[in-house]
């Protein structure tokens, strides 16, 4: 019986230890490589993942594409996994799972009639536990990965297992032994026996995935001579193979194997925290993308505005591209992290304009005329901003799918804000980033629709025309305590932490020890990636409280400012409470030279018992509060006794929790592409050297993290409304007005966008948050669209909406064009 | 559930339909000058396109919206999330979809369609009320000598119409469900009124009739080897084309000509039938006039009803022999026969040649079959759960304790019954198919049956636990149903668990007052989005009010994207599938 599969394949590394122009090369030559052995010999299969290597293949070397492309037609060169890499699976957020799919599986299908119904990580360091949920919704049923093999987690079950996400979503996954790139007599024999005797052990068949791997290869010519040698020895149970066949001959048997429910980690622990630029890249150009693409769905559908399909299109490849797994990861050389700004800066540079052209046609229709003004052309004054007689408008934007009541920011100074229906709104004069006349810009509350739009109006600081706006505020402050309806916040002026945080409604106090004290940890022994490294507890020491100030005290918003410092490096935290705001926001800037090290946040809350709860794409995970470091999205929580704090942030996706501290890792200094190296070379570049900016915020509340809203906080915190200033037009639409209607919070919109074959319907990306079913209801009347749905928790949900009568039809990632 | 949720009093719908030159509809209604609404902002999603709508109606804070495509009802006050919109349409709740008119009159609504007009009316009733309705419509007209599976009508919605004879492939099984529902309103009464309370004896003798009839179909082959047959008819009733029946002639009975029977060589072959049938059992066609003589019967019994008969059977022996030890000697005896036929014949039911019925098999060889593989996991819960039935009823354990240890220790059937999904998922992947399109839906009934006797009898808390996680495991797809039936026996057997009450109330509140299985409007609804499968199978959105979808038994997808699946308006339905799920509750302490 032919029961172990050889899977001839070739790890290819885009990026890693060399730039992505070698990757380029080294996938023509492995591609070339590939089609002379599929040409020699006539039984050997070929299987090759990524979708964005075929794209390179096919614009420079089409003959050779062709070639491949009969190969594949002919089943004996295989196409796996439907996504533009093998991306790293714990911290690309799940509309960029669905867009790694979307931008594949569409290729895949136009070029070889089909799609991939195979995932295949093998490289990628640990899964997130929503996988299947992305497998499946992509077309695919079954998984191939390694990470983290055996001696790393030895729970998940062996080989092949029935991996469910809670969402209740399933596939079929092969855990690969050891080594993905099996080559050579001896490496080749040992595999062939080791899993000659696990398939006799379990009753299944096992793969064996051979070639040369990580810079390109596949098999040589000696691998499958040395095979067919065996197999004309009467090594009857080698077969050549690919693992669609493989999961579909297993499930022609009888096949009882275990199943299991949870992530798939640990791996690289320092992977989710090595080389904060590309996570901040990442971050806000996933948010950004969103956002501006549903500006421009929605500008599109309602104004003669052209979709931008292709050019989201371009700007998505490049994002999942900068997802794989090397670079993502912080892990690969110095040099690859300027082909990441510069792809990273194309993707988000489409964003900014495609956003910007769709809010100003959308904004160009509403109505802000004022009887008596004149078009601000015709103004005496420099711009408009300054028509000192009319308040201006500013149309703040909210790309959310619930409305939110948030601090805005616009340039220059105000005397008074008010909204579309004339009502007086809160607001400050707050420090500006320039240094150029009035120094000051407008903060304020504003309240704007779900995936909607609302005008305010305001009067500048220096109108004759109008009295000082004097609005009731919720902000308190005094000395080293600030406060609003919400919370209250006492630092400590020995060592700039927080001392007391409490909730006002029922005096709760959630400080039980560190609480904002930056903490430096020891990084002299692990790896750029960590290898073998799960926990980041060797405490050096914590900075040192240089200055603490209240800056700021008004109307809209309290501010103090903490400063530490050691050695040469500071770290400087503007801790913002605005007017109704439930979490206290940190804006932080950092020089960092301290090699290394990592700097870490701590929040450290009372009570017994704690569970620790994190974003993970599509929902959340709840993990041991054992001090091992974890993956997250936009936030992580620490909760005992029914109370809890969460941390956003706005770039981070690093924390740990040792019992009820959680912290998060906000720069993680270690040399670039360290592999345990025996770092003899005299001067290093060091990946989070140099001048640091980003958020993070502290969230307190009662009850179960999931349950309290973090969610809808964190896209808050992530994704701010836009403010623009508009002139003064005779425009048919009112002043504030909503896209679409969900009626569930804990329902988030996460794509509303053009479908990809260019009919003109409309795509609309559901999220369950909070790990509850629910029914929700849609309802789109700019499309004449309205439907309902039945959520699972976590589930996401895709839906098509035609453009000829606004009816929808659920589909999955792949938008209905192929399932 | 610590206390019992209250099911209050809700609005029903009810629909009469009029010819347009019946005196009975208003003359204003055709003359109405119809406008279309403004629905331009509406907040709701709306069952028809917004172009679709036509016109408008309002009572009392209700507004009615007719539509080229259905009528919709807007309730901006319902209580309830989902009765803020409900849909009405052909041909259930309208003649024709084109709604061109509505008229607010009489506290109700009359719609003006193309090839009628219907009077429709929201009355408020209770769940009770509702339950007893439903049984009565079944009495009326579907039910016969006990056996109660559906009735078709000669003419659509006449129920005067209907044919006095019926035939379904599960008959028995679909009467021991209905059985059950009526067992359980007589324990419920029977506590709360006493046993000699004239309303609890009219459900004893309901429920005792159904039960007889259901015995009867062990005996009526005069097989005497526990058989269980199908179905049976009378001589006056013809033989439906549809698999093998053998019509009684003395002590022999001959196999009809179908077209399965020729088919296979078996028709006119003669077999024994000469073992007796209780004579309170065979009461009920012989009170009737007929003779054994008259009698045919359907020979090719499948585990659906086994299954289905056993949980009648330990119900019926609980709850109506405390004071009929007739009744409880024959169902001791019925038991200990079909036990001994499955364990006497290696876990199979054999059909007159002697081999397993297509659709009986229980035992390791079958599992490994290609069909038995996925079903190995089911129908091992089924047999574990027949021994321990049989062990309960009879009170005695023998060989089937033997059996039963013998199916644990020695075939693993107990570590079988938790892998159906794994199996079932491991098929769609070798077959490309979707999941829900190869699940088998009456085998939630199936499942539910199984693992609910094998947590209730079973006492070692190592095979309880297997069980409950089998039972758990199968909530991978009867969850989405939504349906207390299914919901209730889970909540019973895994106490620890959750199931969602409001979504059960819903249930109950929008079942339809009558089982008439006239379809809906559902395909093109504009608020439903369909997902079509990878194999072609296509489902809704959501799931649909019991009042919004297609009628039918516990047998079919609920969520499935189709009109009707019952033989619609010519076919009226068993009232089980609310009395069952009704009674049991109630019984229970879960509803008020």
């Amino acid at each position: 019986m032919e029961n172990i599969h050889l899977i001839g394949n070739a790890h290819l590394d885009p990026i890693w230890l060399w730039r992505w122009q070698e990757g380029c090369g080294e996938v023509l030559q492995t591609f070339r490589s590939a089609v002379e052995r599929l040409k020699e010999y006539e039984g050997f299969i070929f299987t090759c993942s990524s979708a964005s290597y075929y794209k390179w293949v096919e614009e420079i070397d089409p003959e050779l594409f062709e070639e491949i492309v009969s190969l594949v037609k002919e089943g004996r060169w295989v196409p796996v996994n439907g996504w533009w890499v093998q991306p790293d699976c714990n911290m690309p957020s799940a509309e960029s799972f669905a867009r790694q799919a979307l931008v594949s599986q569409l290729y895949y299908y136009e070029k070889f009639g089909k799609i991939c119904r195979t995932g295949y990580n093998v490289d990628s360091f640990g899964h997130n536990a929503m996988i299947p949920q992305m497998l499946v919704n992509a077309g695919m049923r079954c998984y191939v990965m390694m990470r983290p093999g055996m001696h790393e987690n030895a729970e998940i079950p062996e080989n092949l297992f029935w991996w469910d996400s809670p969402d209740g979503s399933r596939v079929l996954t092969y855990r690969i032994h050891d080594c993905y790139a099996v080559t050579g007599q001896k490496h080749l024999s040992e595999e062939i026996e080791y899993h000659k005797q696990a398939a006799a052990n379990k009753g299944h068949g096992m793969m064996i995935f051979y070639g040369v791997g990580n810079h390109g290869g596949g098999p040589t010519k000696g691998d499958i001579d040395y095979i067919l040698g065996l197999k004309k020895d009467g090594y009857d149970d080698l077969k050549f193979s690919s693992p669609d066949e493989y999961f579909k001959e297993m499930c022609m048997n009888a096949l009882d194997i275990p199943s299991w429910n949870d992530e798939l980690q640990h791996h690289a622990s320092g992977c989710y925290s090595a080389t904060s630029m590309v996570k901040q890249l990442n971050r806000k150009a996933e948010f950004w993308l969103e956002s501006a693409e549903k500006w421009n769905t929605v500008a599109a559908s309602s104004t003669n505005l052209p979709a931008a399909t292709e050019k989201f299109g371009d700007a998505w490849r490049e994002v999942c591209f900068n997802q794989f797994h090397d670079i993502f990861c912080g892990c690969s050389i110095m040099e690859a992290y300027d082909d990441v700004r510069d792809t990273m800066g194309y993707a988000m540079s489409i964003a900014a304009k495609e956003e910007n052209k769709a809010l100003l046609k959308i904004a160009s229709e509403i109505n802000t005329w004022l009887d008596g003004v004149s078009d601000s052309s015709a103004s005496n004054e420099r711009h408009h901003c300054r028509n000192l007689k009319f308040p201006r408008p500013v149309v703040v934007f909210n790309p959310l799918s619930f409305e939110v009541e948030t601090e805005v920011q616009t340039y220059h100074p105000s005397r008074k804000v008010t909204d579309s229906d004339g009502n007086e709104v809160i607001f400050q004069n707050v420090r500006s980033s320039r240094s150029n006349d009035s120094h000051l810009d407008t903060a304020f509350i504003a309240k704007v629709p779900a995936l909607g739009y609302n005008t305010y109006w305001l009067w500048h600081e220096d109108s004759e025309f109008v009295e000082w706006s004097k609005p009731e505020t919720d902000i308190k402050a005094d000395g080293l305590t600030i406060e609003n309806k919400y919370l209250k916040v006492e630092f400590n002026k020995e060592n700039g932490s927080i001392k007391s945080l409490i909730t006002k409604n029922d005096n709760h106090e959630f400080v039980g020890g560190e609480f904002c004290i930056p903490t430096i940890i020891d990084n002299t022994e692990p790896d750029t990636w960590a290898h073998n490294i799960f926990r980041f507890d060797k405490e050096i020491g914590k900075m040192k409280l240089a200055s603490i100030d209240l800056i700021e005290n008004g109307p809209a918003r309290a501010l103090i400012r903490v400063r530490h410092t050691v050695n040469g490096s500071y770290l400087s935290q503007d801790f913002i409470l605005s007017s109704g705001c439930k979490y206290l926001r940190v804006k932080c800037r950092a020089l960092w030279q301290e090699p290394l090290t990592i700097l870490k946040m701590p929040v450290e809350i009372k009570g017994n018992d704690p569970i620790s709860t994190y974003e993970i794409p599509s929902g959340f995970i709840k993990r041991p509060c054992n001090g091992e470091e974890e993956p997250a999205l936009t936030w992580g929580d620490v909760t005992a006794d029914g109370y809890g704090v969460a941390i956003m942030s706005d770039s981070k996706y690093s924390y740990d929790c040792p019992g009820n501290k959680l912290r998060l890792t906000l720069l993680r200094n270690s040399i670039f592409a360290d592999h345990y190296s025996d770092r003899r070379a005299a001067d290093f570049s060091y990946c989070d050297e140099g001048l640091h900016r980003f958020e993070y915020a502290i969230y307190p509340h009662a009850g179960k993290a999931e349950e309290s809203g973090v969610q809808k906080l964190a896209s808050i915190f992530n994704v701010r409304p836009v403010t623009v200033p508009v002139g003064y037009r005779k425009g048919t639409q009112p002043q504030k007005k909503s896209f679409i209607s969900v009626d569930k919070e804990n329902i988030s919109l996460t794509a509303f966008k053009f479908c990809e074959d260019g009919s003109g319907d409309v795509i609309i990306r559901l999220n369950e948050t909070e790990g509850r079913k629910v029914r929700a209801a849609i309802v789109c009347n700019m499309l004449d669209a309205g439907f309902y749905a039945d959520f699972n928790g976590m589930q996401i949900k895709t839906f098509r909406i035609s453009k000829k009568d606004g009816s929808a039809a659920e589909v999955n990632f792949l938008e209905g064009i192929v399932m | 559930m610590n206390k019992p949720y209250k099911l209050k009093s809700h609005l029903c719908r009810s629909c009469r339909f009029f010819a347009l030159d019946d005196p009975a509809v208003p003359a204003e209604l055709l003359t109405a000058v119809s406008a279309a609404p403004d629905l331009s902002n509406f907040a709701y999603p709306l069952p028809s396109k917004k172009s679709d709508y036509t016109c408008f109606a309002v009572q009392k804070g209700v507004v009615w919206y007719g539509a080229k495509t259905g009528l919709t009802r807007f309730d901006p006050a319902a209580e309830r999330e989902e009765d803020i919109i409900m849909y009405f349409s052909a041909g259930r709740d309208l003649r024709d979809n084109n709604v061109k008119a509505l008229l607010a009159k009489d506290n109700g609504i009359w719609a003006l369609t193309d090839t009628g007009a219907a009077f429709i009316t929201m009355q408020p009733m209770s769940a009770e009320e509702k339950a007893y309705i439903l049984l009565q419509e079944t009495l009326d007209h579907v039910e016969r000598r006990g056996m109660i599976s559906q009735k078709e009508l000669k003419t659509a919605y006449d129920f005067s119409s209907k044919f006095s004879y019926a035939h379904s492939d599960n008959d028995g099984g679909f009467s021991a469900a209905c059985a059950m529902g009526e067992i359980f309103r007589y324990e419920t009464l029977k506590r709360e009124k006493g046993a000699d309370h004239p309303e609890t004896l009219g459900a004893k003798a309901i429920a005792t009739k159904i039960v007889e009839a259901c015995l009867l179909l062990m005996y009526i082959h005069g097989r005497g080897d526990g058989f269980v047959a199908r179905s049976y008819g009378l001589s006056d009733e013809p033989v439906p084309d549809d698999g093998f029946f053998f019509r009684r002639n003395g002590n022999k009975a001959k196999c009809e000509e179908t077209s399965a029977s020729k088919k296979a060589g078996f028709a006119g072959l003669e077999i024994d039938c000469s073992a007796p049938i209780p004579e309170r059992l065979s009461k009920l066609y012989k009170d009737l006039g007929y003779t054994d003589d008259d009698v045919y019967y359907k020979a090719d019994t499948s585990s659906d009803e086994i299954t289905l008969h056993y949980l009648m059977m330990y119900f019926a022996h609980k709850y109506l022999t405390w004071d009929d030890p007739e009744l409880e000697a024959i169902i001791k005896d019925a038991t200990t026969n079909i036990t001994n036929h499955i364990v006497d014949n290696n876990y199979e039911l054999r059909d007159f040649t002697g081999k397993a019925t297509t659709w009986a098999k229980w035992n390791p060889a079958y599992f490994s079959t290609v069909d038995g593989y996925v079903d190995g996991c089911l129908n091992s819960a089924e047999i574990l759960s027949y021994l321990l039935t049989a062990m309960e009823i009879t009170g005695e354990k023998g060989k089937w304790k033997e059996h039963y240890d013998r199916l644990i220790n020695d075939l693993g059937y107990a570590d079988l019954v938790e892998g159906h999904y794994d199996r079932l998922y491991q098929f769609c992947i070798a077959t490309d198919s979707s999941m829900p399109s190869e699940i088998m839906f009456g085998d939630h009934m199936l499942a539910t049956c199984s693992f609910w006797l094998l947590c209730t009898l079973e006492k070692d808390e190592k095979l309880l636990a297997k069980y409950r996680k089998g039972f758990t495991a199968w909530r991978t797809s009867i969850a989405d149903e939504h349906n207390p039936g299914y919901d209730i026996p889970y909540i019973l057997s895994c106490p620890d668990e959750k199931i969602d009450i409001e979504r059960l109330a819903t249930w109950f509140y929008r079942t339809n007052s009558s089982r008439l299985a006239a379809g809906v409007s559902l395909i093109g609804r504009h608020d439903v989005a369909p997902k079509a499968l990878i194999d072609g199978y296509t489902r809704t959105s959501y799931l649909l009010p019991p009042d919004e979808r297609f009628i039918s038994k516990y047998d079919r997808d609920p969520l499935q994207y189709k009109n009707e699946d019952s033989g619609g308006s010519r076919f009226i339905e068993s009232c089980y599938v609310y009395t069952f799920a009704y009674w049991l509750g109630r019984l229970n302490g879960l509803f008020e």
